[in-house]
């Protein structure tokens, strides 16, 4: 196999909500991927989709367009019912049950449409795809699925967090495969020379083991993640990824990724390679009425832990500052000045105690203003105040 | 002392002396706002309701040099949102408990809500509320904080795991997660990201 990667750039438009439980992605990239079976080329693909999750249900209808050295258009479509078990620590586990279909005619001249109604912990569900190659041949598969059956894990350890998935499939497929073969002996006319039909039985399972480590600071999040194919050899793989997201702002990120798939058995698509760069912009993020403050001009907001962790300080960093003030209920809202502590940070001379506040702050004896990095909330008085909850 | 309890107690320690409260009052209101906050504050009393938010309130009023009118009127709200609080939460409802569930109020929880987690709740909402009020103020939804608020109280969960569920949505957030899909899917345990589309 090749190894040809080649750098992608691409633009993601993505995450606009649209309900408090629903957004829709409007995903934009372009770039380059190596498929197993087909030559390396530059894409681009537009992928508008819809999510809705909710506790205990899922939605997931999306539409991907792809074009470059081949073309492909992807429709998938989802139900996934779950079933959350919160645990102690943060830990949850989910059991699923869902139902799936998706179709995705490849390249140039040549179609594949795969139904896959599939239901996870179920007894039988169906594969049913349609191939047409170049015009020149078709193949029906059909099939039956018996379990999907799938676990995740998250643990959160400070900035820090770990996933552990495990998922297990096996199934049997009965394929069968007719195929004809036509032959051109004139401009314009073809002529078959052939067709055959051949049934396959076989018994099919493996698992996939996946393990990812995110680590969170401040505005960057890097993760890095390997995925285990075992089961019977032709399906033994190993996957890795990793990727890089820094916020720019409060409706965009740049990110950055690259890593290796595994083929998508159920699909039919082939295991891949990639690396990406993009944009992800999220329009309206937040709801009207409340909204977070992003951090600007290297202003930003901490929290440090005084009189052994009962009580806490508020650190601000306004560099090229001469003078910073904070007034909120724990000042009876008078104006109280912080004390530059170097390096562009000033602190709170008073320590606050575990509890819900509501302050603001002005620099150099400006306007009084959210501070930096905190959510606000309307005030009552035609502007806006920022909420610190301070946690024992 | 169970630190989240800390939390309970936290409007009691910043809660002056009621001479106090009227001295601050009378040193920066305008002496007919003053007296009109005054009024208020007594009904508060009479009712057996906190007063120092009150009287907050007023001061935040008066520092952003609002006109009087609308002091008066946002201290007028904030006294019916802690009467609500009071109906909803039940006569026993501790102060800090009152104060959490009419910022939650003002924040957009219904009514209904409070009442539903008195019922499933015995011991203090303090905490739940606060974290609800706190995720709205970062933007989630205040029905879908609610009927987050109420699962997990109904679910038994403990104020350690809604802190929990607070930092990790705060921490999503800053990655670029919209807020209420972050809280979504912190609730059900999924990762919060949208994976980026592949080219």
């Amino acid at each position: 196999m090749r190894r040809a990667f080649r750098l992608a750039l691409g633009a993601l438009l993505a995450a606009a909500p649209v309900t408090a439980q629903g957004r829709f992605l409007l995903d934009l990239s372009g770039g380059s991927t190596q498929h197993q079976f087909a030559e390396p080329g530059t894409t681009f693909s537009l992928a508008p989709r819809f999510l809705w999750r909710s506790s205990a249900a899922r939605l997931d209808v999306g539409l991907t367009y792809t074009r470059g050295a081949s073309y492909r258009w992807n429709a998938e479509g989802g139900l996934d019912g779950a079933v959350a078990q919160k645990l102690g620590g943060g830990f949850s586990a989910e059991v699923a049950a869902s139902g799936w279909w998706t179709a995705h005619p490849v390249g140039q001249g040549t179609g594949q449409v795969t139904l896959m109604p599939a239901l996870r912990m179920s007894r039988r569900s169906v594969d049913l795809a349609v191939e047409a190659g170049q015009g020149y041949a078709s193949t029906v598969t059909a099939g039956r699925w018996f379990g999907l059956l799938g676990a995740r894990g998250r643990w959160f350890l400070g900035p820090v967090d770990v996933e552990g998935q495990v998922q297990r499939t096996q199934f049997t497929q009965r394929t069968l495969r007719w195929s004809s073969v036509w032959v051109p002996v004139a401009p314009g006319i073809d002529t078959l020379i052939g067709s055959t039909a051949d049934t396959l039985d076989a018994l099919r399972e493996y698992s996939d083991l996946g393990l990812t480590v995110g680590w969170t600071v401040a505005r960057t999040r890097i993760s890095l993640g390997v995925q285990q194919r075992v089961g019977l050899r032709e399906f033994r793989a190993t996957a890795w990824h990793v990727e890089a997201t820094r916020v720019l702002g409060s409706e965009t990120a740049l990110f950055a990724s690259a890593g290796r798939t595994l083929s998508a058995l159920t699909a039919g698509l082939p295991a891949r390679r990639y690396m990406a760069m993009g944009l992800r912009w999220a329009p309206g993020g937040h709801h009207a009425g409340a909204r977070a403050e992003p951090e600007a001009d290297g202003r930003s907001l901490r929290i440090l832990r005084d009189g052994g962790g009962q009580t806490a300080r508020i650190l601000l960093k306004v560099p090229r500052a001469a003078s910073v003030e904070v007034m909120g209920d724990f000042s009876n809202w008078e104006p109280l000045a912080l004390s530059e502590s170097g390096a562009g940070w000033w602190l709170l001379p008073m320590p606050l105690a575990p509890g819900l506040y509501r302050f603001n702050v002005r620099y150099d004896g400006g306007r009084w203003d959210t501070p930096p990095g905190l959510p606000s909330e309307d005030d009552e008085f035609n502007g806006r105040v920022g909420v610190l909850l301070i946690v024992p | 002392m169970n630190p989240a309890r800390l939390l309970l107690l936290a409007p009691i320690l910043f809660a002056g002396p009621l001479a106090a409260q009227d001295a601050r009052l009378e040193a920066r209101l305008a002496p007919e706002t003053a007296r009109e906050v005054r009024l208020l504050l007594d009904s508060a009393r009479h009712a057996a309701l906190p007063t120092e938010p009150l009287v907050q309130k007023a001061l935040e009023g008066q520092s952003k040099n609002a006109p009087p009118p609308r002091i008066v009127g946002a201290v007028r709200l904030l006294l019916g949102a802690l009467r609500d609080a009071r109906l909803a939460l039940g006569d026993d409802s501790p102060e800090p408990e009152l104060i959490a569930g009419a910022n939650a109020l003002r924040a957009g929880a219904p009514p209904a809500t409070l009442s539903a987690l008195r019922r499933q709740r015995g011991r203090e909402l303090t905490v739940p509320l606060s974290v609800l009020t706190d995720l709205v103020a970062r933007g989630v939804g205040a029905a879908a904080a609610s009927r987050a608020v109420s699962t997990m109280v109904g679910d038994g969960l403990a104020d350690r795991d809604f802190l929990l569920l607070r930092t990790q949505v705060e921490q999503d957030i800053r990655t670029g997660v919209a807020p209420g899909s972050a809280l979504d899917h912190r609730l059900s345990g999924l990762p919060a990201a949208a994976p980026p589309r592949q080219p």
